[in-house]
């Protein structure tokens, strides 16, 4: 058994964390008499073995069959177990089917499990810092897919850049110590995993969603919710160039009505159509925000209507937990 | 590790936001029932009500700190003697001998080698390195000093302003840390630990406490260029990142992203009241997620501190009497930056806020005066004195004048002393065997000295005081009981003051 232990903790982080958001072990840092026991000690041990000798006779040691493994599994695949709220029923969007029938069992759960340390159930899952600015992008149509090579530089405001002032005076040429934002611009917009990681300044981005520390390892993100997280997904620079670029998108998908746009807008973010009271109240800040951009002699104050809705959409709860 | 005492302090571990739990669990039946739908009500008023009643208990082993609002203000163990910090962190190291610790000795023995007899008692990795990187040669004080105040206490011509004061300051005068070197000081005075990794103090007692105002960050933080060591400074570790310590700046706007995009400006309302309606509508099915309401007020949160961090920031409506005594007005610009630091830590506790760290210095050096041009201690700490001095005296006078100091614990502390041997130039070394902190405010006692050197100055010799029990005092200051304040991590109990927990407050230092 301890042999096994370094894989075993591979596994619970890599692939049950990443992909489930439940660990088999609460304190993955620690195995040992002080730890927490495992949840499912025999799917662990499986695990295991499985990582070092696939039954299906794939290579072994690779991450990669195991997180197919994984993402096959019934367990990933399960719903939330959505509660109705008292006197209703629990209400689906229309155009869209249960992620799975709601179970007795799935409702038992929530009392006796409320943790669901047993993964009876899946619960919503924060994006994590990078997947989220990756998200903000690829919704916004900006995200640059190629393969960079070299790692790239994203532009931060010199305010940002402020945090360790040291960044901003520094310019040795010895192009370490300051900062080199890749240019033009596009061309930063690439997968969160291919930016440079500096260790005395992360993006400020990647920081407030809790981005871990480079210079030490981390066994298990945890998440914060905190105001200033609200203040860069409504008022930073980042947010307002994505919700801008991503009302472009929709006005030149959808076209000019209305309606159009606000079912292009909920399935180019949240992956479904909006259901008919959404759809009318987001028809409704269409309507009186274009008559607030009107009053302020704002041009083209509709598409200004739109680039608030897409800010909206990228605000909202539904974009940033998966469920 | 007896297991009996991890199982005890299990429910410590929900504390992060993102491990739900059972404890809000009517609160949210009574959401769903009243929020359903759009046409909802804003429910965060509801739902930090419903909070601040679970909240009024004291932090102890069952504590669970609420995730949609987890700085919600605590109850202390015990009495407070004060409610918030002010840590003015002097990074680089101020000299003791040359500001607090008056050694005739120095003066008569000026230049002429150490005695054997020192030499022989500074043992431990950080004394034989202090010793060695130094001439064999004691070097005097180029300052002048003389006793201020009723209390008679020595304070040299470096703190013309701050010696009126005098009288106001606790001195602790045989403080000793564990590191010759900088960062692992630096980390040493603000974690408690020498190696990066730890919660900082701010971190710690925003921890225990919470805040005393919903619309500001409950750990302040002021600085040109911060510490040596970076963010571990001011982090908060394996604690929830929301304890963690937000930089303002002294000018202009003092937090990030705080006003919207011109676009926007006018919208802000309306659109968030929208972001609002549909999360309302979205976690109806979802009644299991904290993280959700967590979310919903964040928002309501971040709308108030537009106003009210900007406000913290609007030093025009100070009066000029006031601008002027905190140097803002001087035509030495270094001194005007630190007195707008200065204000400004007066300004957020004045409104709150539990704990705010102010760094000195516009530079990498601070009181790194090793010698040689402008790091010879008599250019060196001459500089960073004038631009220190004034702003920390008006300060104090301020604080005391409005009623504050009585319930703000000041806290003046670099990360070690400098050496009685000269270095270099006219230069002194890092000195971490003894050396001097002051306090004031906050319940302890004014114009008195704790605890002395020896006669040159290198090493604390009556009552010593560790950094530990520094910042055991610290808490028992705030009501908090040092080995009570704990998070369980990888199976041991963390605390600021260590994992063993035998730190000791230095009673003797409280009124």
């Amino acid at each position: 058994m301890p042999a096994l232990l370094w894989q075993l903790a591979r596994f619970d982080l890599i692939a049950i964390r990443q992909l489930i958001n439940q660990p088999l072990v609460a304190t993955p840092n620690d195995f040992g008499y002080s730890g927490t026991k495992p949840t499912h000690p025999d799917l662990l041990d499986w695990l295991a073995v499985e990582f070092m000798h696939p039954n299906n006779g794939t290579r072994p040691w690779s991450i990669k069959h195991m997180q197919r493994s994984i993402v096959l599994s019934a367990v990933y695949r399960q719903g939330q177990g959505e509660v109705p709220a008292p006197g209703q029923d629990a209400p689906l969007p229309s155009g869209t089917t249960a992620a799975s029938p709601l179970t007795e069992s799935s409702l038992q759960n929530t009392s006796t499990d409320p943790d669901n340390r047993l993964i009876g159930r899946r619960l919503p899952q924060r994006l994590d810092a990078e997947t989220l600015r990756d998200a903000m992008l690829s919704v916004a149509g900006s995200l640059q897919l190629s393969d960079h090579g070299s790692p790239v530089w994203p532009h931060i405001s010199d305010t940002a850049k402020g945090i360790n002032p040291k960044v901003l005076n520094a310019d040795a040429g010895d192009g370490l110590s300051g900062w080199y934002t890749t240019m033009p611009n596009e061309k930063s917009n690439v997968r969160s995993l291919f930016t440079i990681q500096k260790r005395s300044l992360k993006l400020p981005m990647l920081a407030l969603f809790d981005q871990p520390d480079a210079n030490r390892s981390c066994a298990r993100r945890f998440n914060t919710t905190v105001a200033p997280q609200a203040l860069l997904l409504l008022n930073s620079e980042f947010a307002a160039e994505t919700a801008n670029r991503f009302a472009n998108r929709v006005a030149r998908e959808a076209g000019v009505e209305p309606a159009d746009r606000v079912d292009t807008a909920f399935r180019t973010a949240l992956a479904r159509l909006p259901d008919e009271e959404e759809r009318k109240v987001c028809l409704q800040l269409l309507q009186t925000h274009t008559v607030r951009h009107t009053r302020e002699n704002i041009a083209a104050p509709d598409l200004a209507a739109l680039i608030d809705l897409c800010r909206v959409l990228m605000n909202t709860n539904e974009f940033l937990y998966v469920d | 590790m007896r297991p009996g005492i991890s199982t005890k302090l299990q429910p410590l571990l929900h504390h992060h936001a993102s491990l739900p739990n059972s404890a809000g669990a009517s609160r949210r039946d009574f959401l769903v029932r009243c929020g359903g739908g759009f046409g909802a009500v804003a429910l965060t008023g509801l739902l930090s009500r419903a909070a601040r009643s679970e909240s009024l208990k004291p932090f102890n082993q069952t504590t669970v700190i609420d995730s949609v609002n987890p700085l919600l203000a605590r109850h202390p163990h015990f009495a407070p003697r004060a409610k918030r910090v002010i840590f003015l962190f002097m990074y680089g190291g101020p000299s003791h001998v040359d500001t607090f610790d008056y050694k005739p000795t120095l003066l008569e023995q000026n230049g002429e080698p150490v005695p054997e007899s020192f030499k022989q008692q500074a043992t431990g990795d950080g004394a034989v390195a202090t010793i060695e990187h130094c001439k064999d040669e004691l070097f005097a004080s180029p300052w002048r000093f003389s006793q201020h105040g009723q209390s008679g206490l020595w304070v040299s011509d470096l703190f013309p302003h701050l010696a009126r004061r005098v009288d106001d300051l606790c001195l602790i005068k045989s403080l000793h840390c564990d590191s010759s070197n900088h960062a692992p000081a630096t980390f040493q005075m603000n974690t408690g630990a020498v190696l990066d990794g730890k919660p900082s103090m701010g971190a710690w007692i925003t921890y225990g406490l919470g805040t005393l105002n919903e619309n500001l960050p409950g750990y302040v933080l002021l600085f040109d260029v911060g510490g040596y060591g970076g963010a571990g400074n001011w982090g908060s570790a394996f604690l929830s990142g929301a304890f963690q310590g937000t930089r303002f700046r002294d000018r202009g706007v003092p937090v990030l992203n705080l006003t919207p995009p011109e676009q926007f400006a006018h919208v802000q309302r309306s659109t968030i009241d929208f972001i609002q309606k549909l999360n309302l509508k979205h976690r109806i099915t979802r009644p299991e997620l904290l993280d959700l309401d967590a979310r919903i007020a964040s928002y309501e949160l971040a709308y108030r501190m537009q106003t009210s961090a900007l406000n913290v920031g609007d030093l025009g409506d100070e009066p000029s009497h006031v601008l002027e005594s905190y140097g803002i007005n001087n035509q030495d610009q270094t001194m005007a930056s630190y007195g707008r630091k200065c204000l400004m830590a007066r300004r957020l506790v004045e409104r709150g806020v539990r704990f705010v760290q102010v760094y000195n210095g516009i530079d990498g050096y601070g009181w790194d005066a090793h010698g040689g041009g402008k790091l010879a201690i008599d250019k060196n700490h001459a500089a960073v004195a004038r631009q220190t001095d004034q702003p920390i005296a008006a300060l104090l006078a301020d604080l005391k004048q409005r009623g504050l100091l009585d319930e703000t614990l000041v806290v003046w502390a670099g990360e070690f002393g400098r050496t009685p041997m000269m270095q270099g130039d006219k230069g002194r070394n890092h000195s971490p065997m003894g050396f001097t902190v002051w306090l004031a405010g906050g319940g302890v006692k004014s114009g008195f000295p704790y605890g002395t050197t020896d006669d040159i100055g290198l090493m604390a010799e009556k009552n010593p005081v560790s950094v530990s029990q520094l910042h055991a005092t610290i808490l028992t200051a705030l009501g908090l009981n040092p080995d009570q304040l704990f998070f369980e991590h990888n199976g041991r109990p963390e605390r600021l003051t260590g994992v063993a927990g035998s730190a000791k407050p230095v009673m003797d230092l409280f009124a």
